[in-house]
Order: C-alpha cells, then structure tokens, then sequence
C-alpha cells in the first residue's frame, strides 16, 4: 500500500512539471483544420493603433472570405523569439525592433521570394517595385545556407520631428522656422513671450518632451542634421562599419569623433545648445518627465513644439483621451543652414512584417501581405493610423480628401515627398547578431536627458570620446560574434 | 554464543523493504532537483565559459584560444561601463549590511518593547514585504515620486525638481532609498522573531539591575540575536551580486545603476550565454570566500546562543 501510494505521488509529481512548451494562445493550432480559410496576425499595440488593421482585416475577410484574427500587443517581442522557435501563435508579426536578419540566419522566417515577384492587385506594378525605395533592398538577408531571399516586408515608411501647434502659432504670428537659427531665435521668442497657462504659474514653453521615457524622439532632429551636415554618402559609410580599409575589423573607426563622426558630434553639440544649455526652452522638468506628463502638457497648450514621431497625433490623442482642440502639423526640421539640403530620416524604416517558418499558412500570409500592397489597403493605414504610411509607394494614390481635413496627414506625407529619405540600417552582420550594440548611439545609450541634468558631463567632446572608447573596446567581441 | 543463537533465529533482512522504498521515493525528487537545478545548472555555465556564439549559435572555442572569454572579462574591467557595474553592485553591500541592518535593529527593537508607536510602525514596515516588488516599484516610482505623485506638492513648494530625482547621479540614490525602504520589513520580521526567543528572566533581571534600554540594546539583545544578524549580514553580503530587479523596474539600469546581477539577467535572455556565464563563475570564485570568511568571523564573536 505505501509502495502504491509511494509510486502515485511520485509520479504524479513527474507528470506535473510536464507541460506544453509554447505560450500564449493555441490559436494558430486550430487553423491546420481549416486549412487556409483562417489568419492570425499579431501588430505591435504602439502608436498606430488598431483601427486600420481591424479595417484592413474587415475588407479583406469580405473580398476574399479568409477570416483575419488580428491581435494587438505590446509584449509580442518578449515571446517572439520563443514563438519562431517553438510553436508560433500568429502566421505574421508586425512591429520594431524585430531582428529579423537574425532569425532569417537561423531558419526561422519564411522566405517571402514568391511574394515580391507577384503583381499588386489594381496595379501592374510588382510587389518588389511597390515597395518604398530602398526597402526592399533591405527586406533581403541569408539564410541558414547563406544565400540570400527576402525574409520580411517593410511596416511603415517614416517621418519624425518637431510636431507643432499650428494654431499657437497663429495667435502669435509665429512662423514655422525653417533653419536651426530660426529655431533657436523661435524658442527665445516664445520664452519672452510669457504666454501664462491659465490655473498656472508657469508660462508657455518652447518645447515639451519625456526624458524619462523617450529622450531618443530628439533623434529625429539630430540624424537629420547629421546628414545634412556629413551628406547621405558619407552616412552611408558610416553605417557600413567597416574600417577606413574596408574591412570588419576596424569598424569601430567609424565612431571616431575627429574623423567620420564629426558631424553625429556635431548635430548632437547642436541640440546640446537648443536644449541642455537652454534649460528656459523646455516645459518644467521635461528631462525627467513622463511619456504621459509631455503628452498632456503639449496637448493642454502649455508648450508650443513636442519632438515625436510619425504616430504622434494618434498616440497624443490616445494618451490624453480626447481629439486634440487644435490643428497640428509636423514642421520639416529646421535645416542646419539655408543651404543645407532637404532630408527626411524615415522613422521606423527597419520596421517588420515578418511570417515564421513554422506557420501553417504561409501562402494566406503572402496573400495578405500582398493584399497590404494595394491602394485601398495603403488609404486605410494613412487614414485610421492618422499620419502613418506604410512602406509603399504612395505616389499614385490619392490621398487629397484626407489631408484637406488633416493638416497632420498632409504635413507627414509632405516630409516623405519633399525630401530626400534616408535610413540608419544597416546590413552589417555586425548590428544584428550583437542587438542594440553597434549602432548610432553605441550599446543604445542616450546622453540626453543626462545632458540637462548635468550639462558639464555631456558636452559634444566628452559624449563623442565615451562613444568611440565604447566601441573600440566591444568590437572584438562583437565581431567574433557576428563572425567575421 | 546464545547472541549467534538469537542472530540465527532472526529473519534475513531485505533491504529494498518498504520503508527503503519510500524513502528512496521521498528523496528522488529533492535529490534529483538539486542534480538537475544546482549542479547541472553549475556545470553547464562551467562549461559555457568555454564557448562563444557565433553566427547564433555556440561553439566551442579553439584549444589555442580556450581562455577568450576571461581575457575579455579581465580587458572590460578596464571599460568605464564595467567598472561602474562593480561599483553599483558593491554599494549594496552598504545599503544591505551598513545601513538597512543596523536600522532594522533599531525599530526591531522598539517593536520588541513595545514602544508608543510600534504597531504603526510594525504595519509600515510589514506591508512592502507583502507586496509584490512590482508594485512597491510602481507605487515608488509613479506614485510618490513623480509630478503627479503624492510627494508632488510638497516638493513644488520647497522649488525641488522631482523629475530629475531618476536622471543621471540622484538615479542610484533612490533606487538605494527604495532598497532601504523596502528590506527594512524582511529584516524587522526576523530579528523581531529572534528578540522574542529572548528569555524572559534576562529581561526582568535586566530591568530589576536598572539596565537602561541602550546598554540592555548593547549588550544583551544584540549578542542573544546574533546568529540572526549574521544570517541577515551574510544575507545582505550576498545581495552585491543578487540585487536586479530594483535597478531593472526603477531605472531600467540606466545612470550607472546597472548592477551585476541585472547585466547577467539581461545578457542571459540573447544568445552569448558565454559572457554572463562568465562574469558568473569569476564573481562566485571572488564572493564564495570572502561571505563563507565573513561568516566564520562573525559567529566567532558571540559564540553559539543556547537559551
């Protein structure tokens, strides 16, 4: 009887810690039953919402009779890995910061070769040629083999920088500043202003901003001006990581302050003299501010400008609760000189639509991305998302009656058109078999909010040397474990 | 001879008997656990150390190159970043042992006489060793110290940027100020624990000699506890390579609070286990000593309490 009951606990001790692998749901697992009839998507819940793929989701269901279940959430990229290795949910995945070159090497994507050979629906363009320029070139990596295929589409072509209160700007006859001098004689003449904010005993700020949650908007700014200043060509290099003699092993070079950084320094000393230098231009402890305190202080009117991103309406509007009382666009970036040449850095652009391996509906994936593709589907995402485009080109789509009501649409598709676009990612097996190690700001460390709280310790010259010893003394283990 | 009559008259014991099975069942799990969560655990990150991903994947180092991965850990100790790592990790063996423990014993002890105040005191320090740490970061982070947070107005008024509290150099202070807060419960709950195991008639004793409360502290509760304060300093030794999750959900590890522990929790989750592996291995050949050293030393002071 006790070696009975000795054997039953034992075993039933066993048993328990047994279990199925995979989290999250069994979704996808249902789906081999219907065949191909059913697709599950997963978006990254960010700032575009989940308006457009709901549509999008809607009308393809109604023209195709394949049922989409498209989900938002934010902690997709803490399960994503397990899933593409294990028992994957969804049959594509949309979101940043998806190292899909990693997963491409290791055979956990789906090569999407078939997709870009096809042609758009409504169109007689090929998906290849769909695509915004410069993305599908970096849509392409290797496989466990090393021969080279597409592994994912790109999400969103982007557009980032000072978004402004177009009505603030009216009251005050203040115009949209189109060099960085302008900015910065702006910013003092908002700061001389004093506009009070009513039930306040602060007045009307230049710029309001998280250095607690998203000091890297201000990005958007010193790219710009990084490329205006060293050229696309030079920034192009730049982003390659090889050494001066072409080779992987002196990469580090690149970050080397007195040569092929200089301008990074440079456009960065720039915001070190608008902003940590100026603590006057920012609202009230913006360099330790929340995400939300910034929202609701640019939304309330207490600060005229707000570095963001391309989802910016939507994510303000989301965060305060309510459409915002004033008309808002985003201003191109005030250029370093009059001379300096028109840029767009494309927030976002290493954004993913990527389908695992292991799904069981890899053509309906292929199909609904390509269905992404068309006019109609591009119409929805600029619409629902407000502001956003996805990575496609929009030349010939027509998009007047949205931005007739929408200055914000407008302003984002002007910034993609009127410029030259550029992007930061690079190719380098470098930057993603080491993640968020070598890439602008080195081990992804950012100087700004520090740079308001101690300006003395973040000067241009002291920011510049620490990222270039960073470097030099992490390549060698970052080489060897990209493998070259 | 009447023995080897009675041991010729007595059944041959089995061995595999009941009671030999069931105690062989009860223990399979335990012994198995260990064999797999400890030692296994062990040798593998032994065994990591001598290997390096390439491409995703690890691989053996070459014979020639076998030691690559404590070169390089020897070269980062020269890294500004890996030196900081070091210094954020040994401040807590301040925070834990220098200035939680001692002030851990104060209010224990005036929870233990039952000072005006003391079940207040008893329910504030209790309720954030009951809360999950998540939420006293929560509650810490957003909730007291934060523009919208209860400390707000106070702070307003003296003209005192709160918002700056988490940036830069004050960063490591609150998430230290945190860490006090928090571990003052855990360790008023043991000591307090220990103070009652106190007989009663040394305390009367002590009260008819007219010992007053201080040199009653000194004296006679301190070394009567002290198995207990060695537990919580050895405890609080051991925190310089355990503490994570306080830097992780108060600051992310940024401003130089980015302590050892958190780097190896955050490195393990890619794919270069070699590198916290490593890091692991040389801090348990340093630390393992020095606390097993520390122990030794401390319970030579007092000696054994038997009471």
């Amino acid at each position: 009887m006790t070696l009975a009951f000795s054997i039953a606990f034992l075993s039933t001790l066993l048993l328990s810690g047994c279990g199925n692998s995979s989290s999250g749901s069994d979704n996808n697992s249902n789906s081999g039953g219907n065949g191909n009839q059913e697709l599950y998507i997963c978006v990254y819940d960010g700032g575009y919402g989940t308006e457009w793929i709901e549509e999008m989701a809607a009308d393809y269901e109604a023209k195709t009779g394949v049922k989409v279940y498209a989900e938002a959430d934010q902690s997709i990229l803490d399960r994503l890995e397990d899933q593409l290795e294990n028992q994957s949910d969804y049959d594509i995945y949309m979101s940043h910061d998806i190292n899909w070159r990693n997963f491409a090497a290791r055979g956990l994507l789906a090569n999407l070769d078939e997709l870009y050979t096809r042609t758009v629906e409504g169109t007689s363009v090929a998906f290849v040629d769909r695509v915004v320029e410069g993305g599908a070139t970096l849509a392409r990596g290797e496989d466990e083999n090393g021969a080279q295929h597409y592994f994912k589409v790109p999400y969103t072509q982007g557009a980032g920088g000072l978004i402004y209160n177009i009505d603030m700007f009216a009251e005050h006859g203040w115009s949209v500043p189109t060099t960085y001098a302008e900015l910065m004689s702006l910013s003092q003449t908002i700061v001389n202003a004093q506009i009070s904010i009513p039930d306040s005993r602060e007045n009307v700020a230049p710029f309001a901003w998280s250095g607690s949650d998203r000091q890297y908007y201000w990005d958007y700014l010193v790219f710009e001006w990084w490329a205006q200043m060293a050229g696309l060509e030079k920034v192009a290099q730049v982003i390659e990581y090889k050494g001066p003699t072409g080779s992987y092993s002196d990469g580090y070079e690149m970050f080397n302050p007195a040569t092929y950084y200089k301008e990074f320094i440079d456009a960065y000393d720039m915001w070190y003299d608008l902003i940590a230098m100026k603590p006057s231009y920012s609202a009230p402890d913006s360099y330790g501010n929340l995400l939300a305190t910034a929202q609701a202080q640019f939304a309330n009117g207490q600060a005229a400008m707000i570095p963001y991103g391309h989802w910016g309406k939507y994510e303000i509007e989301n965060a305060v609760g309510r459409e915002l009382d004033f008309d808002i666009a985003m201003m191109k970036t005030p250029k370093v000189s009059s001379t300096s040449p028109e840029v767009n850095y494309m927030v976002g652009f290493g954004d993913s639509m990527i389908v695992p391996e292991n799904s069981p509906n890899k053509e309906a994936a292929m199909d609904f991305l390509a269905y992404m593709a068309t006019d109609e589907a591009c119409y929805t995402f600029v619409e629902k998302a407000e502001g956003a485009f996805l990575a496609f080109d929009y030349s010939n789509i027509d998009l007047s009656a949205l931005e007739a009501n929408n200055t914000y649409i407008k302003s984002i598709h002007d910034k993609l058109t009127d410029g030259t676009n550029f992007h930061l990612s690079s190719d380098n097996p470098i930057t993603y078999w080491n993640v968020n190690q070598v890439m602008p700001w080195i081990e992804n460390k950012y100087y700004y909010a520090s740079a308001c709280a101690q300006p003395a310790n973040n000067t241009a010259a002291i920011v510049g040397a620490s990222i270039y010893n960073r470097a030099k003394a992490g390549w060698p283990v970052w080489l060897r474990n990209a493998g070259l | 001879m009447e023995m080897s009559a009675v041991k010729k008259g007595l059944p041959k014991k089995k061995f595999f008997n009941g009671t030999t099975i069931f105690i062989i069942v009860m223990l399979f799990y335990p012994v198995a656990h260990f064999l797999l969560m400890w030692l296994g655990v062990n040798i593998n990150s032994i065994l990591l150390t001598f290997q390096t991903p390439v491409r995703g994947k690890l691989q053996w180092l070459p014979l020639d190159d076998l030691f690559f991965n404590y070169e390089t850990l020897f070269v980062s100790f020269q890294m500004e970043t890996r030196q900081s790592l070091f210094l954020a990790s040994l401040a807590y063996f301040v925070v834990s042992c220098l200035v939680t423990l001692p002030i851990s014993l104060f209010f224990s002890y005036f929870i233990f006489k039952k000072i005006r105040g003391s079940n207040f005191f008893k329910v504030i320090f209790f309720i954030p060793s009951i809360l999950p740490l998540i939420i006293l970061t929560i509650v810490y982070r957003y909730g007291i110290f934060s523009n919208q947070g209860i400390l707000s107005p106070m702070f307003d008024a003296f003209g005192w940027n709160m918002a700056a509290l988490f940036i830069d150099k004050s960063a490591r202070w609150m998430v230290w100020l945190f860490c006090v807060w928090a571990g003052i419960g855990y360790n008023v709950i043991l000591l307090t624990a220990g103070m009652s195991r106190i007989p009663r008639e040394i305390l009367e004793s002590c009260k008819m000699d007219g010992v007053k409360p201080m040199r009653e502290f000194f004296k006679v509760v301190i070394p009567l506890t002290w198995p207990t304060i060695t537990t919580l300093f050895v405890l609080g030794m051991m925190s310089v390579f355990g503490v994570f999750m306080q830097p992780m959900f108060i600051t992310q590890g940024q401003y130089d609070t980015m302590t050892i522990g958190l780097h190896i929790y955050q490195a393990s989750r890619g794919i270069g286990l070699n590198e916290p592996a490593t890091l692991g291995l040389f801090c348990s050949i340093i630390g393992a000593p020095i606390i097993l050293l520390t122990r030794f030393l401390l319970n030579k002071r007092y000696g054994d309490v038997e009471f």
